[in-house]
């Protein structure tokens, strides 16, 4: 890579991580001819990166031009659960889901489109009329509003109790509760949890239009055409590997930041990531407003490098190898145990696993495939200890013993296996930060996302916080930010408050 | 008894001796409705009693604390003529630390300030902020919980007013009513950085409910409380002579009026007469006749456990069988032989609550073993010292704490209630010690409930110390559970009065004071 | 268990005996389970069913059991009619409500014996009616697939039931209806007339050998099996509405329009007595605005909306040909101001004229 530019550049803005986000807004900046340097933006390891589906704002790619980059969107991947003695399928085209649960269960094939309007309605796309929605009467009585009650109990209500209230089938609760409490570190038995269902992955799931699209080839696919946007803005040669030390703050704003090789590099405006391993955030404690984010650090990542793809009874090659979700016994009762023990920091062998199937580089080794192993309520340390060494060891071992239990043969045919996160134990120079710094994503316990925080945190002027929305798909907010600094405005224009 | 037999005896009968029961029994009596209250127990008092758990030693055994107590009851049943009267009003909290940096978070702004910024400098302004932000909000819910929640289906207001919507009419701005939607727990995360004072009030919003700090719409839950008298004249208060002396001034109250109350007649079936109820047939057998029957038991045991579940809607059985009213609050009452020191704390500050909970995620931690049917080695307490106000609950020098502790599960100790009320003891006693350590060394008497034994006390089903979760599905028209039908009775004549109806728990009157009107509302239009 | 990704097809328990008879080997799915649409072809079963006799495989029903001392009462509480009017071995159509008083469900409802009750129906509400059991001493049991029915049609019916042995007025009857559910359990085959036919219901085990028997001793008479199309056609002949087409329970509506009371189906429970939804019809009182009714015409009826004077009149729901009759029919709503039998009704002009006529009212 080049050099970045002269420290003492006037710069426009400086964009820290490899995060959408800030690529998305950096693309932007750069596309309308602003100077910005761009740190510490690894180009994305493809092979280790998640492959799992990404949602992207279908405004935000057109704006960037990214399909002339070489986006592709793609169909939305389905959710498969299997059991000891069944399977279900869930579609985004709902006759398709209807038609596997008629195997399963009359009642929740049948109540499944209601389940669906309620969801929409929850999610508040119904009420901007974006899905012809007609409410469900259901709860109708002399005098009473029926809409509100319904959304009203969906809101406050648990996953658990919603679910376990509209269908009969176990095993469609348990898949469409691990599905909207990915990632999140709640436990579906929390009142409240129910509204993650109006999340955009669920909503896409259900089928609820929403203006959002799936990238083929997921998040990869997506950072190689954002990286393509902005070697094409010539804004690449900005792009600099190197550690933040700190931020440069002036007149109570952000006014640059400092290297880890001292140099100082000013901008009016900083784009950062919320991400842990590629920002200063311990810096970011200083300013007041500083967003504190949620935990984040619940769910477990294991890649494995495979020979065939998993033989998982009652799931065929064809539709394991399209990208579909695969929930493995999927329950509620066994999310809200896990649960318990991450909250205590303890880990329960009864894995909740969810993985995908993909090809690696199949043009390279079409003998090879590649499986992303997510695991819900992996605590991010356990009573005995940070994850490191043996333990890592111990849990990559469980969980491969699991996934054998359900595809036999899957062991044998393993070619590696890496456990992703929970991350080795921080280095030396991280054990160096102060104790009293609380770091960025220190709160101490896992908070339902807001999801309608447009995922834009400006906690000082001059610094932006971007991730990505859980209602607004990829892009929305890096795109935000850009326009709000100045760059050009798209023809549709978003405001941010 | 020959005086009670069968046939329209009574206008009413009110079963249950609790705060609630009795008001409601009251205001009918006043209305000239005959009205018979049914107390299971030998005494009245429900959850309200004052007991003596060492010789010399007398505490609110369950219930330690009262109101904000509903002004419309006050004032109709003439409490304070009667001879109603508190030791304290007023009653704040104080955030115990162990290194003795307590915050005091109470009506004065200055001791607040002061107190937390010995742990954050930020937070003492972050606190006028939000007691400000409380205070107003609460005044705008504050109709809302001296109401109905489902008005009378003609007349005024007959457009039912749900949650998200009375807000909206009530000019609560967007704002607002997004943070009361917020989880206690992201709120205080947004608002202090101090540990020990968001422990302190997450564990002060969540108290008695069963769910974690980080549910959704629990940030409601402090400025609920608050609504119920806004102005905070009174505020939460101590009766002297515990809560038992409540009672026994609303048991005059209940004299005065002409209600005629038995003690002893545990109400076990509903008595029906062409679908609408006719009477309660009682555990010896008798049975007592009314048309109009009310009860202060929880919605699931009235509903589904006396014999009206066979004339219940399928689909309202079906969500009330969703109704969440496990017990998860623990009481231990200690009888000490003197005053233990809290470490630098000032003695005038012994009479609030003094909140255990140093900080969310122990709090979380806590719940977490609650959910797996333990409980954490860190209990979250709110402890009274009400011999501090109250000398003559205790002989000379002695002193009583009462200790409300969480999460306890209901199936705590289901096998063996005697070691896990020992265990509980010494995880209590033990969390005490960090706070004021020679207090382990005071303790000459010791009285413990398990969430098990206050269903013994109550009715069996459940024993939620706010007579079942107040989440927002479980709050409004939503509590217990939706009537599309409302406000007629799911059941003809059957009505409810516990705090498992709309506004919710606590020792407030208010649930008690909307059945009586609620009914009243009904014999006139001959329901 | 057969992979997610192709459909997966659930059997009838007899399955192998209709797929053999299945020459025309085209299936339509019916509550979850494949059934033959059509065995040989349309007019061929159209006619054995009008002049001689038909066979219909109808197992593709949700089954449950009410069994208990508490079973009339549930039932007379859970459903529109009162089941201690329901002798043993009978069977009623009944139907159930939601609490506002909508329907949710119909089915029909067989008394197996003095406290033990079968419910059949298209609707998978079994939920329902197992949560609703709470404080009732019944247990509700869930027997779909395990128990199976056959349909026997046709004016050569009766004689074919009797010269089989299954017939009440041969003396020789095994089976007139099992008093106990012990009974039932043991099983026995429950016979139950209804308006257009005879149904046999029993354990699915024993469905083959009476399926042979009927066949064996039906041949000399022309018995013929016949598909879910032509019982399709049947039902709309007969006027009989089917939930899901020509009404939507009241838990799967989408739409308020779409809700009906009994009082739409042509069903008048008596009020006086409690059941579920009543508190709802009393306040209520009044249908929905149209009446369901069938229709005829000379030419085949489109699922469209049809037109009376000065607007638009309801819209078809469910309309058949028949091979056999040459005549054209239809169910729909039809708003109560033009439900008059006679009436005549039209398309709209710009499908083509079309004249339609009310036939009757269902269940008038």
């Amino acid at each position: 890579m080049a050099v970045a530019a002269p420290a003492t550049a006037r710069l426009d803005a400086i964009c820290i991580g490899a995060s959408h986000e800030v690529l998305f807004a950096a693309s932007c900046l750069a596309a309308s001819g602003k100077s910005i340097a761009l740190l510490n933006a690894s180009t994305p390891d493809t092979a280790n990166a998640p492959l799992a589906p990404c949602l992207v704002d279908v405004e935000a790619v057109e704006h960037l031009g990214l399909v002339s980059h070489g986006l592709r969107f793609g169909a939305a991947p389905p959710v498969v659960a299997v059991a000891q003695d069944r399977a279900l399928a869930l579609w985004p085209e709902i006759d398709a889901t209807q038609a596997g649960l008629a195997a399963l269960s009359q009642h929740d094939a049948a109540t499944y489109q209601g389940f669906v309007q309620r969801v929409s309605r929850l999610s508040g796309l119904a009420a901007n009329g974006a899905s012809g929605f007609v409410p469900n009467l259901q709860m109708a009585g002399p005098g009473s509003d029926s809409l509100f009650t319904d959304t009203a109990y969906l809101r406050g209500a648990s996953l658990a109790r919603v679910l376990g209230e509209t269908f009969s089938d176990p095993l469609l609760q348990g898949t469409l509760a691990q599905f909207a409490l990915a990632g999140t570190g709640i436990s579906p038995s929390l009142p409240g949890s129910a509204r993650l269902l109006a999340r955009q992955d669920v909503l896409a799931l259900l089928g609820v239009p929403s203006g959002k699209r799936h990238v083929a080839g997921g998040k990869p696919a997506l950072s190689l055409a954002l990286e393509a946007s902005l070697r094409h803005a010539a804004a690449a040669g900005l792009s600099r590997q190197v550690g933040v030390k700190a931020f440069v703050v002036e007149r109570d704003g952000v006014q640059g930041v400092e290297l880890a090789d001292g140099t100082v590099l000013k901008a009016p405006h900083v784009i950062m990531s919320p991400d842990r391993d590629d920002s200063p955030d311990s810096q970011l404690s200083q300013f007041p407003d500083a967003p504190r984010l949620r935990a984040g650090a619940s769910t477990a990542r294991l890649l494995y490098t495979v020979a065939m793809p998993p033989a998982i009874r009652s799931v065929g090659a064809g539709l394991l190898t399209s990208g579909a979700n695969v929930l493995l016994n999927p329950s509620i009762d066994r999310l809200v145990a896990s649960h318990g023990a991450f909250v205590a920091r303890r880990l329960l062998q009864d894995f909740c696993i969810s993985l995908h199937v993909n090809p690696v580089h199949p043009a390279q080794s079409p003998m090879q495939w590649q499986v992303v192993v997510d695991i819900p309520f992996v605590p991010p340390e356990t009573e005995e200890g940070p994850w490191s060494g043996a333990r890592r060891q111990r849990l990559v071992a469980a969980v491969t013993k699991t996934i054998d239990a359900w595809a036999p043969g899957f062991e044998l045919s393993l070619q590696s296996a890496t456990l992703v996160r929970p991350s080795e134990p921080p280095g030396f120079l991280d054990q160096r930060r102060p104790a009293s710094v609380m770091p960025l994503s220190g709160s101490a316990v896992e908070i339902l996302p807001d999801l309608h925080h447009d995922g834009i945190h400006k906690p000082v002027r001059g610094l932006w916080v971007v991730e990505e929305s859980l209602s607004a798909g990829a892009g929305h907010a890096g795109i935000s930010v850009a326009e709000a600094i100045g760059a050009h405005a798209r023809t549709r224009g978003r405001t941010h408050a | 008894m020959p005086d009670v037999m069968p046939g329209q005896d009574f206008d009413v009968i009110v079963i249950g001796g609790g705060i609630n029961g009795l008001v409601c029994a009251v205001l009918l009596a006043q209305a000239r409705k005959r009205v018979v209250l049914l107390e299971a127990q030998r005494r009245m008092g429900g959850m309200c009693r004052t007991d003596e758990i060492a010789p010399g030693f007398k505490v609110s055994t369950l219930a330690h604390l009262v109101g904000p107590l509903d002004a419309e009851v006050m004032k109709q049943l003439r409490l304070t003529k009667t001879g109603l009267q508190f030791s304290a009003r007023q009653i704040g909290a104080v955030a115990l630390s162990p290194d003795g940096r307590h915050i005091i978070l109470g009506e004065d702004l200055r001791h607040t300030a002061q107190s937390l910024s010995a742990h954050e400098a930020n937070d003492a302004k972050a606190w006028a902020a939000y007691a400000t932000t409380t205070r107003r909000l609460a005044q705008q819910l504050h109709a809302w919980t001296q109401k109905a929640a489902w008005p009378p289906a003609t007349g005024e207001g007959a457009r039912a007013p749900l949650l998200a919507n009375h807000w909206r009419r009530a000019g609560i701005d967007q704002a607002a009513a997004t943070q009361l939607d917020l989880s206690i727990a992201e709120l205080l995360e947004r608002t202090f950085r101090g540990h020990l004072v968001k422990g302190a009030l997450a564990l002060d919003a969540v108290m008695g409910n069963s769910f974690a700090p980080t549910a959704a719409g629990s940030a409601l839950l402090p400025v609920m409380r608050r609504a119920f008298e806004p102005r905070g004249t009174n505020g939460i208060m101590h009766p002297a002579g515990g809560a038992g002396a409540l009672i026994s001034v609303l048991e005059k109250a209940a004299d005065v009026a002409g209600v005629r109350v038995r003690t002893g007649a545990r109400a076990d079936q509903f008595l029906f007469e062409n679908g609408r109820i006719a009477g309660v047939h009682l555990a010896n057998g008798e049975a007592v006749y009314a048309p109009h029957v009310i009860s202060s038991l929880s919605p699931v045991q009235t509903y589904l456990k006396m014999g009206a579940e066979r004339d219940l809607p399928f689909g309202f059985k079906r969500r009330l069988r969703g109704y969440r009213m496990e017990g998860t609050v623990a009481k231990v009452n200690l009888a000490l032989a003197g005053l233990p020191t809290f470490k630098a704390l000032d003695k005038r500050h012994l009479k609030e609550r003094l909140l255990v909970c140093l900080s969310l995620e122990e709090l979380m931690k806590a719940h977490a073993a609650f959910e797996q049917g333990q409980i954490a080695s860190d209990l979250a307490l709110e402890a009274t010292l009400p011999s501090i106000h109250d000398p003559g609950l205790v002989r000379p020098g002695g002193h009583v704490m009462s200790i409300n502790a969480m999460y306890v599960p209901h199936r705590f100790g289901a096998g063996d209630p005697e070691a896990a009320r020992k265990e509980l003891v010494s995880a209590v006693v033990s969390r005490l010690r960090q706070m004021a350590p020679d207090l382990p060394d005071m303790v000459v008497g010791v009285d413990v409930y398990l969430p098990q034994d206050l269903a013994a006390i109550g009715d069996g089903a459940g024993c939620h110390w706010h007579g079942g979760d107040l989440s927002s599905d479980q709050l409004g028209v939503l509590r217990p559970a939706f009537w599309g039908a409302a406000p007629a009775p799911v059941v003809p004549g059957l009505h409810l009065c516990g705090a498992g109806t709309h506004p919710g728990g606590g020792v407030t009157g208010t649930n008690g004071r909307l059945a009586a009107e609620a009914v009243l509302r009904a014999m006139q239009v001959g329901a | 268990m057969s992979d997610l990704s192709a459909r997966s097809v659930r059997r009838s328990p007899l399955h192998l005996k209709t797929a053999e008879a299945c020459v025309s080997d085209k299936w339509i799915r019916a509550c979850g389970f494949t059934v033959p649409l059509v065995y040989t072809n349309e007019r061929e079963e159209c006619e054995a069913l009008s002049a001689r006799a038909g066979l219909a495989d109808i197992s593709a029903r949700h089954c449950w059991r009410i069994d208990g001392p508490d079973a009339v009462a549930f039932l007379g509480f859970a459903t529109t009619h009162d089941a201690a009017l329901i002798e043993a071995g009978q069977t009623t159509r009944v139907l159930w409500c939601d609490d506002s008083g909508f329907v949710r469900g119909e089915g029909g409802l067989s008394r197996i014996g003095s406290r033990c009750f079968e419910l059949t129906s298209v609707v998978d509400d079994f939920a329902w009616f197992a949560d609703g059991a709470i404080g009732f001493d019944v247990s509700v049991s869930d027997w779909t697939g395990q128990r199976g029915g056959l349909a026997l049609r046709g004016p050569n019916a009766e004689a074919i039931l009797a010269l089989a042995g299954f017939g009440a007025s041969s003396g020789t009857d095994p089976v007139k209806g099992p008093t106990t559910s012990d009974a039932a359990e043991q099983g026995q085959i429950l016979l139950l007339r209804a308006a257009d036919g005879v149904e046999l219901w029993m354990d699915a085990a024993g469905l083959g050998l009476v399926w042979d028997r009927l066949m064996r001793v039906g041949a000399g008479f022309g018995l013929q099996p016949i598909g879910a199309g032509v019982l399709s056609l049947d039902r709309i002949e007969a006027a009989l509405p089917q939930p899901g087409v020509d009404w939507v329970p009241a838990q799967f509506a989408l739409r308020q329009a779409d809700l009906r009371v009994p009082l739409d189906l042509g069903v008048e429970p008596g009020l006086m007595r409690r059941f579920n939804g009543v508190e709802a019809l009393l306040a209520r009182r009044q249908g929905c605005g149209s009446k369901l009714v069938q229709l005829r015409s000379s030419k085949p009826i489109p699922l469209a909306e049809v037109i009376g004077k000065g607007g638009s009149a309801g819209h078809v729901t469910s309309a058949a040909s028949s091979p056999a009759t040459g005549r054209h029919l239809a169910l729909a709503w039809i708003k109560d101001e033009f439900a008059r039998p006679g009436a005549m009704l039209a398309r709209p002009a710009t499908s083509g004229a079309l004249d339609i006529q009310i036939a009757r009212l269902c269940h008038s």
